[in-house]
């Protein structure tokens, strides 16, 4: 090996850890972005009410810590004395008071009690205004402070009888991160959430089921069984893919009120129990399988029926288990036409869909509970996506793109 | 599929089964001519609603061919099998659907659903045993035979406890009380029969009479094999789809008579400002979402296809807002979207201040009202389009790239090519069709926007978003078919965007054709 | 193989079963003859008139809607509607409806076409008119003659609206409903932080008659300097609490006889640009998002809503209380917000509809609403008033009272067009110029030009 090759083998080496570092950085940080979003989801439906309106925003939930003070359970706060961070309880609220500053930092406030000041008679100009100066008595020693305006403030103590001003709101509380897993339990007792659930699992059920069966039948026909106007019939079908579903809307909900299957839960099953991508599926991985097992099949007497559910679809779990997950998102995210065809004040027949909708305008004070109803409604399909991954990804594609 | 068979041809014996047969379409012949004639002369039944040139259209259609089906299982001709098969296919269906509608079995499910909730260990159990069973396959002989007795126990125990716990009983008795009346007993009858005359016309004795080839016999295989998809297909599909185009002729407004407008629709909406507002929404939507939906796309799944470990948590990774559905993303967003409190203009935030620790640097941060802004309004919903897309994409070109050999690769190493260089010259000409693909489904799904501004402008603004900034064709659709109640107009509005994802997607198969990159 | 007929014998079954409807309620309605599968029918909607609930044996059953604001509201309805239930011996269904933008109208709309709306329903004022005109709410005048009703005890701007005929012009010859209540709005105030920013107290400075826009403004600058996540002022982005700073700098909607859009004078004009000024140069919550949690959370001072608001206030952790809302240029300012009970013109029957209609409008009836901390009862009474002050929190409620007496600007339909249209186009135009993605001027002179279309309706 000449030594230029080898000199350029290190530096490709070299430069080959350089780039795969660089691919792992730039994955990661779209994976970061990807996911951050649900860590934060998941986060925040375990957290309190307050929390999730408290700024700057946090991920993790936290809640206050307590104490027991005669019987009661009182939170703790986290406020400065002579320079040390003690632990202190609310012990005062309302007390008249002002908020302190010396001219020369005039971002330093000290919010104290009027009681413990004293006006010197001097005055001083803090942002083009006229102040009066205080005497601020703070623990032992005083200071000459400028009155900027008047507050209100809490009187705290701590356990070792030390006592400090500050306003409450703002006031730091002793919080560690805890879990408010009752939240869950608590979006399921909301109306409809429940329901909700169980009609999506039935309609996602019955859809699949339907789709499955439908296009196993559908693409072994097109494969397999030679009829006239095969080909053409396949093509217009698969044409249907192209229609967007905007376009068959307004007609398909006049056809389902003629029906009148409106408003009742069968509306959101019973016109796509057949799937035109489903049968394309099937048909291409079909395609592929070897014309020999029909053969010999034929010759034992067997029907195309019994030939297509006993050799067939064992042969096909990937592409079925990639259409029955593709089915199931489908079904289980649907949106739009359960919008439309189920009414707003009909609670029973929802599903996760929109009862999550109207738990997003319901629950607007406790975005803690919408992100309880949201991780609900999103475990299953993730869930069910991660199990059967393995067949799903390669075969989605491969099939739809040839 | 029987093997070609003497026929048995003798004009003096015909067998009794086939005199029935020929009765029966005889029978359906007659009737629906009748039917005909009395929709034709208005009098008598009139069906509720029905156009009455297409009623009498399938009414007589069906009339002629059973007639002739008749005349020719007479004779022993294999195209009256076959007519026959096909016409008691389409009245099983149909009669099938009387019937169960005639009992209320399709809304029954909302009663199903009020008991689905208890059942739903049992579905469980039943997973079980499934998973069990498959599992089972794997062993050693003799846990196999157990495990799958085990299994296909759990199984039917589950199913047992499933059907009795959702109220299997008083299920069947509310069926069988209801079926007894007529019409659904009589509707029920027509069923049966056709039933059975499909039943009879695929038996062997059948196929010995007429002397049908295989090939014949395969056609009616190939028939009820596609019978659901292509029923399906016209009842829920096609019909809907003619009516659409003959309803958006009209000024029907989903209540009342609807009557003939012909173009008016279309006109009005070529003028309709809140219409142009709309296109012009989704084609500043289009042009900055597809982009950002593909080609970082691209790049990260050449990025992926290096093989280096870990590659699996990535690609899942990126799925996960596919999966998780529109709603709840969109509700994630809303949250995160907050002007005041929400964790974006925090970051934003951050990031300015960590940027400030620069010394020549002094950035105020920019805090965005990003949903109700109308500049970034729609930048909002491209933002949350990308974030969803995105992944899925990228999936789908990491599929495109699977049938790439290395050696390709290796060979363009050795003769010098970078990254960069690897990129343009290989894989993206082997993506091609991939990219042709991708690039459809994306713009599709853009042009079709309407989840996004629904939930994340409610409920403090309509849908159209901030000074209309985010409304978009569907949802100008869906005001005007379901809260306007201007069904015909709604119509129209469907029609040209449906025109406009037809043209956009010929373009794209036709630029790609040009550079002869697309084989098919 | 056996395992598979069993799978699907199951599949059967569990078709069959659902079938099994029998004692709940979707058993009727397939009576009309479905329609063939290829041809389905163009006048869609089933001509049933009846609602679902059917008498089951004895008594009527009825089921009426409003539309709450909050639980909490939803909640008062429900009590009340078991007790009347049990006063009139009639099996009553509540149904609190959607929001205003999740189609509360929409869906009844909807409802009445395909027969399957409530008997009684709320509708807002501004509403009337468009139900009206399409004939789905039931002319009651004979009903209300027959019995001891008197137009004269509720408050006369409802019901000039609720006895106006379309057709002729006059009114009291028709009844379209009654008045549930009547409200007016107030801002809440968040007193912690009024506090702790040590600005001057609203109900102060309106008691010395001193609450003018510019102390106002001062106020939510004061409150908005805390920084952090704390806002000055929020309100609403729909017309009624943007329609306060138009009516009161001395401009409104309409004309006086609201037959055109007056949204272009000079007042109208001022009064939307002070507000937009507003929003550019104070701490305001971003126009469009909901100011209501965000208050409730406790980090907005001032919140423009209405008395309905009250029973979910209730619930905050901090101190609140109202305050009447500031006098504009023209002087103080209000709206008379009301909405009504109406009945379904294809209710099974009227009656029995009209019975609860006054039930639910008695001055017991209406006490128990307000003393839960909704609105103002619609009757015009001394009494009523009093006792509403005694409805506490918040304790200044003579705030909403005020409203009352300070030249309100009564809400009611556009019998002249189509409401929902105009507002529609008003709405995105306001927010435009608010938001500052619209110049006033261009606003001015555009705007009653894009709302001619509703006229012609």
């Amino acid at each position: 090996m000449t030594t230029a090759a080898v000199t350029a083998r290190r530096r490709h080496r070299r430069r080959s850890l350089l780039g795969k570092l660089g691919i792992y950085f730039i994955l990661g940080f779209f994976a970061l972005l990807m996911v951050f979003p649900f860590v934060y989801m998941a986060a925040s439906a375990l957290k309190t009410p307050a929390d999730t309106f408290r700024y700057p925003p946090r991920v993790l939930p936290r809640q206050p810590t307590t104490l027991e003070v005669n019987g009661e359970q009182l939170p703790l706060f986290l406020l400065p004395i002579i320079g040390i961070d003690t632990q202190v309880v609310l012990v005062e609220e309302g007390i008249e008071a002002g908020v302190f500053v010396d001219p020369g930092t005039p971002q330093q406030e000290l919010a104290w009690p009027l009681a413990l000041a004293t006006p010197t008679g001097g005055q001083a100009t803090l942002e083009g205004e006229t102040v009066e100066i205080y005497s601020v008595q703070v623990g032992s020693t005083s200071t000459d402070l400028a009155l900027k305006r008047n507050t209100v403030v809490g009187g705290f103590e701590s356990a070792a009888g030390e006592e400090t001003f500050a306003v409450v709101r703002t006031a730091p509380a002793a919080e560690t991160v805890s879990a408010e897993w009752k939240n869950f339990s608590e979006v399921l007792e909301r109306p409809a959430m429940e329901r909700a659930l169980s009609n999506t699992i039935l309609v996602t059920t019955l859809v699949v089921a339907g789709v499955l069966f439908t296009s196993i039948m559908g693409g072994y026909a097109f494969a397999r069984i030679r009829f006239p106007f095969r080909n053409a019939i396949f093509v217009t079908y698969l044409g249907s893919i192209m229609i967007p579903f905007i376009v068959v809307l307004v007609p398909l909900f006049q056809l389902m009120v003629a029906f009148d299957w409106i408003n009742h839960l069968g509306v959101l099953v019973w016109p796509f129990l057949f799937n035109a991508y489903g049968t394309f599926l099937m048909r291409q991985f079909f395609v592929g399988i070897p014309g020999e097992l029909d053969d010999s099949a034929v010759i034992d007497g067997a029907t195309h029926w019994t030939i297509l559910w006993r050799i067939y679809v064992p042969l096909s779990w990937p592409a079925i288990a990639t259409l029955g997950t593709f089915s199931f998102l489908y079904a289980w995210n649907s949106f739009v036409w359960p919008l439309v065809a189920i009414n707003t004040a009909n609670n029973e027949s929802y599903v996760l869909t929109i009862a999550l909708r109207q738990l997003g305008g319901q629950a607007v004070e406790s975005p803690n509970l919408i992100f309880a109803g949201i991780v609900i409604a999103v475990v299953v399909p993730i869930a069910l996506f991660v199990a059967a991954q393995r067949y799903f990804v390669e075969n989605v594609a491969t099939s739809g793109i040839k | 599929m029987v093997a070609d068979a003497t026929p048995v041809r003798s004009t003096g014996e015909r067998p009794v089964w086939l005199v029935g047969l020929a009765m029966w379409q005889l029978l359906l012949g007659v009737a629906t001519a009748v039917g005909f004639g009395m929709v034709a002369s208005s009098t008598g039944i009139e069906i509720v609603g029905t156009p009455r040139p297409l009623t009498m259209a399938a009414l007589g259609i069906f009339s002629i061919l059973a007639l002739l089906s008749a005349t020719w299982i007479w004779r022993f001709d294999h195209r009256g099998r076959l007519i026959a098969f096909i016409l008691n296919l389409v009245l099983a269906a149909v009669a099938g659907f009387f019937t169960l509608q005639a009992v209320n079995v399709f809304n029954g499910l909302d009663a199903l659903s009020a008991t689905f909730g208890d059942g739903l260990p049992f579905l469980a159990v039943i997973a079980v045993g499934w998973l069990l069973s498959g599992w089972s396959r794997g062993r050693s002989g003799r846990w196999e035979r157990i495990l799958l007795t085990a299994s296909r126990g759990l199984m039917i125990v589950g199913a047992a406890a499933l059907l009795l716990s959702v109220g299997l009983i008083p299920g069947l008795w509310t069926f069988l009380t209801r079926i007894v009346l007529p019409p659904a007993i009589i509707y029920l009858a027509i069923t049966v029969f056709s039933i059975a005359a499909l039943r009879l016309l695929k038996t062997s004795q059948v196929t010995k009479a007429f002397g049908s080839t295989s090939k014949q016999l395969e056609v009616m295989d190939g028939i009820a094999f596609v019978s659901p998809n292509i029923l399906g297909f016209l009842a829920f599909l096609a019909g809907p789809l003619a009516i659409s185009l003959f309803v958006s002729l009209t000024d029907w407004d989903g209540l009342s008579e609807a009557s003939f407008i012909g173009l008016r629709n279309y006109i009005d909406l070529f003028a309709d400002p809140f219409f142009h507002r709309s296109l012009l929404n989704i084609l500043y939507f289009g042009l900055l979402a597809i982009p950002l939906s593909i080609i970082p796309a691209l790049g990260l799944a050449s990025a992926l296809n290096m093989k280096l470990p870990g590659m699996r948590l990535f690609r899942a990774l990126y799925f996960l807002p596919a999966v998780a559905g529109v709603v709840g993303v969109a509700l994630i967003w809303k949250q995160l979207y907050n002007a005041t409190i929400g964790y974006i203009n925090y970051a934003i935030l951050q990031g300015t201040e960590l940027l400030n620790l620069l010394p020549f640097l002094d950035l105020t941060a920019p805090q965005p009202q990003w949903l109700s802004n109308p500049s970034t309004a729609m930048l909002s919903m491209v933002i949350v389009f990308v974030f969803s897309t995105i992944g899925f994409n990228t999936v789908l070109f990491v599929a495109g790239l699977q049938g790439v050999p290395p050696s390709l690769y290796e060979a363009a190493e050795l003769d010098g090519a970078g990254i960069w260089g690897k990129f343009r010259n290989i894989t993206v000409p082997v993506l091609a069709p991939t990219t042709v693909f991708v690039t459809i489904t994306t713009t599709i799904l853009a042009l079709q926007l309407f989840s996004e501004p629904f939930i994340l402008n409610a409920p403090q603004l309509s849908p159209n978003g901030p000074a209309n900034a985010t409304l978009t064709p569907v949802i100008y659709l869906y005001q005007n078919a379901f809260e306007r109640f201007k069904q015909g107009y709604a119509s129209a509005i469907g029609w040209v965007l449906f025109l406009i994802i037809f043209v956009i997607t010929l373009i794209y198969f036709r630029t790609q054709r040009e550079e002869g990159v697309l084989t098919k | 193989m056996k395992l598979r007929r069993l799978g699907l014998l199951f599949v059967v079954l569990a078709m069959v079963l659902a079938a099994c409807g029998g004692d709940t309620t979707d058993t009727t309605d397939t009576t009309t003859g479905p329609e063939p599968t290829e041809a389905p029918g163009t006048t869609g909607a089933p001509d049933t008139t009846q609602a679902p609930d059917t008498t089951e044996g004895d008594g009527t059953a009825l089921r009426w809607r409003t539309r709450p604001d909050n639980e909490e509201e939803a909640a008062v309805y429900a009590g009340i509607s078991d007790s009347l239930a049990a006063e009139l011996g009639v099996d009553l269904q509540y149904e609190p409806g959607g929001t205003e933008t999740a189609g509360y109208q929409q869906t009844l709309l909807t409802e009445l076409a395909a027969g399957t709306a409530p008997d009684v329903f709320w509708l807002p004022g501004t509403d009337i008119a468009d139900f009206a005109t399409r004939g789905v709410i039931l002319d009651l005048r004979a009903l209300a003659d027959a019995s001891d009703h008197n137009d004269d005890d509720f408050y006369p701007g409802p019901m000039f609206h609720l006895s106006f005929n379309p057709d002729s012009g006059n009114t009291g010859e028709v009844l379209w409903g009654l008045p549930r209540d009547v409200s007016t709005f107030a801002l809440y105030m968040n007193v912690d932080l009024i506090q702790e920013a040590g600005v001057d107290d609203p109900r102060e400075l309106a008691a010395n008659g001193e609450w003018t826009w510019d102390k106002f403004v001062e106020v939510v600058d004061g409150i908005g300097a805390l920084g952090g996540e704390v806002i000055g002022y929020g309100q609403s982005s729909w017309w009624g609490p943007y329609g306060f700073w138009i009516n009161a700098a001395g401009g409104g909607f309409f004309n006086s006889d609201r037959t055109a859009c007056a949204l272009d004078t000079p007042e109208s004009v001022a009064g939307l640009s002070a507000l937009a000024d507003l929003y550019a140069t104070s701490s305001v919550v971003p126009w469009g998002e909901d100011a209501e949690p965000t208050f409730r959370a406790g980090n907005v001072g001032l919140f423009q809503n209405g008395r309905w608001a009250t029973p979910g206030i209730r619930t905050v952790g901090f101190d609140f209380d109202v305050v009447k809302l500031p006098d504009g240029p023209a002087g103080p300012s209000n709206w008379l917000f009301w909405g009504a009970y109406v009945v379904n013109a294809d209710t099974a029957d009227p009656e029995a509809a009209w019975k609860l209609v006054a039930a639910l409008t008695t001055a017991e009836v209406q006490a128990q609403v307000a003393e839960s901390g909704a609105n103002i009862p619609s009757r015009v009474s001394q009494e009523a008033l009093d006792a509403f002050l005694t409805f506490t929190p918040p304790e200044n409620n003579q705030a909403f009272l005020d409203g009352l007496s300070e030249n309100p600007a009564a809400e009611g339909p556009l019998w002249a067009g189509s409401w929902p249209e105009f507002v529609s186009v008003m709405d995105a135009e306001v927010g435009a110029v608010v938001t500052g993605s619209k110049s006033v001027d261009d606003y001015a002179t555009t705007i009653c030009t894009l709302t001619e279309p509703a006229f012609a309706g």
